[in-house]
């Protein structure tokens, strides 16, 4: 074991930090607080050369205060396998002076199947151990275990398969042979089969040899091993490989964890907590420092006998920064429910019994012991003491300067937490806002093909925080294959061409195999010197609902125009068909020989020729009907009211003067820019029917009036006839063939194609009368400029 | 006025053939009239007049909705024939039809000198028959 940390080293200057970090260090296991980077008090001291003096006698102490603890005995580590990077962090703790700082002299010792750590750690051989999360069921049977800390926040163990085997999914290796170890993420495996309904008995189980070769020759289908090196063994080798991990199937433990016995941990916490804290600051250091650490690793004994290389050290680091997440989550992080969690699933594959309880099992580094009250009073003792004796030699300076220096750090402790709180503060904010909009949000390193989905963006789809792998693959996946072309066009285009954003609305499959319409909106954040995106981050918004009533709504515009296009052809059909035989009726009856025909047999051809017109009439109307409907060729142009009413009344002035009616106008408004054709039928109709619908006894006096009123042109036709009863018809009176006076013969289609071919222009006919007073007939267009 | 106008009529009606018949006879004091229920067999009897180089109808009423060949088809036909003695002929397409489309369709052929709605009327005749300097 190179490097072991000499004792005698602690009285150095620099255990003074040292010591407090080791305080300051305690952690709950959940949160804490941490002093690092605070702790700056050797360097400035410096500046003063007498605090320097005084500091002095001060570490001097706390060299002391360390002495009582360092003073305990030598560490044993048993790591759970043979020396790889997977140990990285104990390495480091231990070349790096990490362990040394702690005042500890740290024995690392590799595992093989020989040495397996929690039965090494039980029996006294090691003092503290790394294992998987089975921890737990060693914890169940009775074994006096406690866990420290979890350095892999997820577990390595996959099934790994050659890539021709096509075992893709846990279903796939139902009657194939898997080489598997019971104390080897057996449990997690078996979860994840059992999980998705897979009985463990129909798959044949060997015992792991640990030899790639019975993978490669085909003597066993799959084997259990890390996602982090089997697989680059294998894939080194040149055997492509597939892998399954459990984490995509919703079971999710975590991997390597630190643990010691119960005694240790009842008896010598503040032991634990150095360990563990220098530990901790070991893999931080490691996992900045890949390259060196491989290096180093290399020169330990057995690595290179292995056959292992630095290129396969490095990217078994890499692997593990997805399993130690070191930039989002605190290495030793341990989260007691997720223990519960992992605990709950043994329970529930009866590897452990049901009254089992969480409680003992995780160290808790805040708990209060009487042992430890011991120690720390006989600490407290001397150090006192020993403030005395100071403050008795130098007076109250050093207290002044304590003092000082101890405001000094309170203020900067205060500053920090006052920043956090703020950070704090903003986060929830955007995290509300996030949630209030059920935004899903995803962060994509275009380069490691890595990408943060948001359990919101997870939810959205029906799956859980832990499912669903974090690669562009997994997204692919759920595409649905209508939008592959476009999103592969668009992503290609952002990527590549400098679009820094890009949104689409998709489907995505869900869970449980339905799709649902998702808006994507991209941003692309860091391009390289070539313009290639490098990050890209967005959000995901469900828009099923808008998108699918969407869908409805032109669905049933597309009937409504087809409906609409057969109503067409319908009426052509009609009014063709119908029309021929008319023309040939009205022919027919010109030429009858009308002289030979009995009086009665005239009167009755008389009607036969009225009827005929009739139809013909009604024909022709229906067909006008359908043209200004069709026809949006209406040519606008400026009209002159005046004008348009004259010629009007000259096309039926014999009427107008049989009648005796009068037209008195008022043109406020001269003229309108609107269709000819449709202004000549609106007047002609509206004349026509003042005169047709006259009082007996009273001359017709028609009032013709053009106005402004807000954003319309009015166009007012009053007349002082018969009137309409209102509340009787209502607007009946534009429908189709109504006519409401039994004394005069109207056809009743003028008002119904007006109003349609004025509302086929979007402009407005209303009208208002009362009976025996007359009626109103109200036009109103819209401006002229708002005719286009 | 000597020679007769010569009038084609094709329409697959054969009541609304009679009726414009009469109707012709009745305006225009000299006229021989001929008929055809259908392009096809009216391009027939052209042809058949081609080959035996007799006079031409000096005036076809053209019906647009015809089974086997209808009127659009007939006109194609006959413009692909393109024949300087064919084209001496007035065309008048005769409908029942007062579709837009139809009259829109119509102003396409150079050679249709107007759309008329069945049935035309004593004034419309003579306008024609004038149009087409007789």
């Amino acid at each position: 074991m190179a490097g072991a940390t000499s004792i005698l080293g602690s009285r150095h200057n620099n255990n003074m930090p040292a010591t407090l970090f080791a305080i300051g260090k305690l952690n709950s296991g959940i949160k804490y607080f941490s002093l690092r980077g605070i702790i700056i008090l050797p360097n400035k001291a410096e500046k003063h050369p007498v605090m320097k003096k005084q500091l002095t006698l001060f570490f001097l102490c706390c060299s002391c205060f360390n002495y009582l603890h360092a003073q305990s005995k030598e560490v044993y580590l048993q790591l759970k396998w043979w020396h790889q990077f997977q140990f990285a962090g104990y390495y480091a703790a231990d070349i790096k002076g990490f362990y040394k700082e702690e005042g500890l002299n740290v024995r690392i010792i590799a595992g093989d199947k020989d040495h397996p750590p929690v039965k090494q750690v039980l029996e006294g051989k090691a003092n503290f151990g790394i294992t998987g999360s089975d921890l737990i069921v060693n914890y169940a049977n009775g074994d006096p275990v406690k866990v420290i800390g979890a350095i892999f926040q997820h577990s390595p163990y996959v099934f790994i398969s050659r890539k021709e085997k096509n075992i893709v999914s846990p279903t796939d290796l139902i009657g194939k042979t898997v080489m598997a170890s019971e104390d080897q993420g057996w449990v997690q495996l078996k979860a994840m089969l059992i999980k998705e309904g897979i009985n463990t008995a129909s798959i044949k189980i060997d015992p792991h040899t640990w030899n790639n070769e019975d993978l490669i020759n085909g003597k066993a289908d799959a084997m259990t091993g890390y996602v982090s090196v089997e697989t680059y063994q294998l894939e080194k080798k040149g055997i492509p490989v597939n892998y399954i991990q459990p984490i995509n199937y919703g079971i999710d433990f975590y991997g390597d964890v630190l643990f010691c016995t119960n005694d240790l941990a009842n008896k010598s916490p503040e032991l634990v907590n150095r360990f563990s804290y220098a530990s901790y600051k070991g893999w931080e250091y490691a996992m900045g420092h890949i390259n060196e650490m491989a290096d180093y690793i290399l020169t330990l004994p057995g690595v290179k006998e292995r056959g292992i290389t630095k290129e396969a050290l490095l990217y078994e680091a890499e692997a593990m920064k997805k399993l130690i997440l070191p930039e989002l989550v605190e290495i030793g992080h341990m989260n007691e429910g997720r223990w519960q969690h992992i605990l709950d699933i043994h329970k529930s594959l009866k590897i452990v019994p049901e009254n089992i309880s969480l409680k003992g099992f995780v160290f808790d580094p805040m708990e209060k012991r009487n042992a430890d009250l011991y120690n720390w009073i006989i600490i407290a003792l001397i150090i006192v003491s020993l403030f005395m004796l100071f403050a008795f030699l130098y007076g109250y300076n050093l207290k002044n300067a304590v003092k000082k220096r101890t405001l000094e750090l309170t203020n900067e402790i205060n500053i920090r937490r006052d920043t956090e709180d703020k950070l704090k503060i903003s986060e929830e904010r955007l995290e509300l806002a996030i949630a209030a909009a059920g935004l899903g949000i995803w962060d994509w390193d275009v380069q490691r093909n890595e990408i943060y989905f948001s359990s919101e963006l997870k939810a959205m789809l029906g799956y859980g925080p832990a499912e669903l792998a974090d690669t562009i693959e997994s997204f692919m996946y759920l595409l649905h294959p209508d939008h592959n072309h476009e999103i592969n066009q668009k992503l290609n285009d952002h990527i590549y061409n400098k679009r820094d954003n890009y949104d689409a609305i998709v489907r995505l499959k869900m869970k449980d195999g339905n799709w649902k319409w998702v808006l994507i909106m991209s941003k692309a954040l860091i391009r390289d010197e070539q313009g290639r995106a490098l990050r890209l981050t967005g959000i995901h918004l469900d828009v099923d609902k808008i998108k699918k009533k969407e869908i409805e709504l032109s669905h049933l515009t597309d009937e409504l125009m087809h409906t609409n296009r057969d109503l067409q052809q319908f009426a052509y059909i009609t009014s063709h068909n119908l029309r021929a035989p008319v023309a040939n009726l009205l022919s027919l009856i010109m030429f009858f020989d009308r002289a030979e025909f009995s009086e009665n047999n005239d009167s009755l051809f008389e009607k036969v020729d009225l009827c005929v017109q009739k139809l013909n009439q009604t024909l022709n109307d229906v067909n006008e009907v359908l043209t200004s409907r069709v026809s949006k060729a209406n040519q606008f142009e400026e009209l002159v009211f005046e004008k348009e009413v004259n010629s009007i009344l000259a096309s039926i002035s014999e009427e107008v003067a049989s009648t005796r009616t009068s037209v008195i106008a008022n043109y406020e408004v001269p003229t309108i820019q609107y269709s000819r054709k449709v202004m000549d039928s609106i007047l002609i109709n509206l004349v026509t029917n003042a005169i047709k619908y006259r009082k007996k006894d009273v001359d017709p006096i028609i009032h013709i009036h053009t106005y402004l009123e807000a954003e319309n042109i009015v166009l007012s036709v009053k007349d002082n006839g018969i009137g309409i009863n209102l509340e009787r018809h209502g607007n009946k009176i534009f429908g189709l063939y109504q006519r409401f006076n039994a004394d005069v013969d109207g056809k009743g289609m003028g008002l119904f194609l007006i109003k349609n071919q004025i509302e086929a222009l979007h402009d407005s006919i209303s009208v208002s009368s009362i009976p025996n007073e007359g009626s109103n007939f109200t036009i109103r267009f819209k401006k002229q400029d708002l005719h286009g | 006025m000597d020679e007769p106008i010569n009038i084609l009529l094709v329409d697959d009606d054969s009541i609304t053939n009679f009726v414009t018949s009469k109707a012709l006879q009745a305006y225009i004091p000299n006229v021989t009239i001929s008929v055809a229920s259908n392009g096809q067999e009216a391009l027939e009897k052209l042809r058949a007049l081609l080959s035996k180089a007799a006079a031409m109808p000096d005036i076809i009423f053209l019906d647009i909705n015809m089974p086997v060949m209808d009127g659009w088809e007939f006109l194609n036909e006959l413009q692909k024939m393109n024949d300087p003695v064919l084209s001496k002929i007035n065309i008048y397409l005769y409908t029942s039809s007062l579709y837009v489309e139809d009259k829109k369709r119509a102003a396409t052929y150079s050679w249709v000198k107007e759309i008329i709605s069945k049935p035309f009327s004593k004034k419309q005749v003579l306008g024609i028959v004038e149009d087409c300097g007789f």
